[in-house]
């Protein structure tokens, strides 16, 4: 879910991805590149995601990720899902 | 249209592979570099940052193997690899290769033979018109058994089986016979035959043992045969003193006459007795009698012409077969009337066919039993199995 959210803006590459996670999250959410390319195969797989080779802009060949069709509704269950889920742990978390 | 999606990166995959793998290589050599150039921003010398790099990212080979299982190449690539390595060692050992093909071979071949085998006597079906709604007539007297072993009373040709619920025997006499096949409310053809066993068949001056049965008038039409060539024997023909004809199995047709297209009209001696064949039974129809494989009758004769038959050994004393109720000799099946149930048949209730005591065989203990008729399916066939009848219903 988190991959395809920040894919979901623009076109990223496997380090950018990352590195741009960690920085939303305020560096809690620590992402290992080794579990993350493989996970991005996993997800081009499954057709949510598609990758292009591109060059940087410092001029060299990286795979960019976009969003596909499918990787958007993909991403809209998941969310949703999340949202459910997380209301709920947070509505017993709160109890009074 | 996912799997469509999925099937085509799959097929890139494979099929374009080195593509692919350059593309693997590009994306982790760019992961390496990045890190490394983080690594440098951070204050480490180059051979540091490359190695803290390599360890955090945790080998590129490694991580590539694992992009690839993702893409669930490296299963068929495995496979083939695999398939060569046991075809290499197999090359190596010819003596245990040729061992365990011919065990192979020999347990598929003897698999098969049983199967096939089974297939013919336990499911195949008649090869008739709607077989589900054919069914045998047995007749069963009352009794208690006291051993609980079916047995079979073996009286000339006759079986009697001994079943839970008395006497039980698949033969029936003529007179039995002609009450079911006048307008039963139940049946829509009822039919009877009878093995007439080997007789001496002479064809174009050639003799040789052949099988025949004797069968009635309705036997085709009520079975649904349509014959190969020529026309079926008909109610016409099963009459005392009927001109007496034949119908030729399709083997027979084969073998001895060529496969003739005019074959009716053709003159055959049966036991030294002419008969005119009229017609050919088509290819693989082997009647509704259980037979061994091979052993399935080549002619088949009108009931009545069983007469003129016997009459050639005077030594043995007959009895008019057609009217003694006391000779049990014909097997009869029925069509059941379409939408008639197993209740239906329960309900309908003939006379009893034979309410004398037989005199002439062993049972005679019986005597004073009535014996009813009862039907079984017989989808495949009349069954000469030892085995009780399957859940007789009464007449």
């Amino acid at each position: 879910m988190l991959i395809l959210k920040t894919v979901s803006v623009e076109p990223k590459h496997g380090w950018a991805i990352g590195k741009r996670i960690q920085q939303i999250s305020s560096d809690v959410l620590q992402v290992q590149q080794g579990s993350l390319y493989p996970a991005l195969h996993r997800l081009e797989q499954q057709g949510w995601i598609k990758g292009r080779m591109a060059a940087t802009e410092t001029g060299r060949q990286a795979k960019f990720y976009s969003l596909t069709r499918a990787g958007r509704a993909q991403l809209e269950k998941e969310l949703a899902n999340w949202a459910r889920l997380s209301s709920a742990v947070n509505a017993v978390a709160q109890m009074a | 249209m996912r799997w469509l999606h999925k099937l085509r990166l799959r097929l890139r995959s494979l099929v374009s592979r080195a593509q692919v793998e350059r593309e693997l290589d590009v994306e982790l050599r760019f992961l390496l570099d990045s890190q490394i150039e983080e690594n440098l921003a951070a204050g480490m010398n180059s051979e540091e940052a490359r190695h803290a790099a390599l360890r955090s990212i945790g080998g590129l080979a490694h991580l590539a193997e694992q992009c690839r299982d993702m893409r669930r190449v490296n299963f068929l690539a495995d496979l083939a690899q695999d398939l060569r390595y046991a075809g290499r060692m197999l090359a190596r050992s010819p003596g245990f290769t040729a061992v365990a093909v011919v065990s192979l071979a020999l347990g598929i071949g003897a698999n098969t033979a049983i199967y096939s085998f089974l297939e013919s006597v336990l499911i195949r079906s008649l090869p008739v018109h709607d077989p589900a709604s054919l069914v045998t007539l047995n007749w069963h007297t009352k009794g208690r058994v006291r051993s609980g072993r079916p047995t079979v009373i073996k009286h000339g040709n006759v079986n009697y089986y001994f079943a839970k619920a008395g006497f039980t025997g698949p033969t029936l006499p003529f007179p039995a016979f002609e009450l079911f096949r006048t307008g039963s409310p139940v049946f829509s053809s009822v039919f009877a035959y009878s093995d007439a066993g080997s007789l001496n068949l002479v064809v174009h001056g050639e003799a040789s043992l052949t099988r025949a049965q004797f069968v009635s008038g309705e036997f085709f039409r009520g079975l649904g045969v349509t014959p190969a060539a020529g026309r079926p024997i008909d109610a016409a023909d099963d009459r005392a003193g009927a001109t007496p004809v034949a119908v030729a199995s399709y083997r027979l047709w084969q073998n001895r006459f060529g496969g003739t297209p005019n074959i009716a009209g053709e003159s055959i001696l049966v036991d030294n007795l002419a008969f005119a064949v009229v017609g050919v039974a088509p290819a693989g129809f082997y009647g509704p009698g259980s037979f061994n494989a091979g052993m399935e009758p080549d002619l088949y004769l009108p009931l009545h012409t069983s007469t003129l038959l016997d009459a050639s050994y005077p030594a043995v004393p007959w009895n008019d077969k057609f009217s003694d109720k006391n000779n049990y000799w014909v097997e009869i099946m029925g069509r059941l009337r379409p939408g008639v149930g197993i209740g239906r048949r329960k309900r309908f209730s003939a006379p009893c066919f034979n309410d004398s005591p037989p005199t002439r065989h062993r049972m005679t203990r019986r005597k004073r039993t009535c014996r009813r008729c009862s039907s079984s399916r017989a989808r495949k066939g009349s069954s000469r199995c030892a085995s009780p009848m399957p859940s007789p219903f009464t007449f």
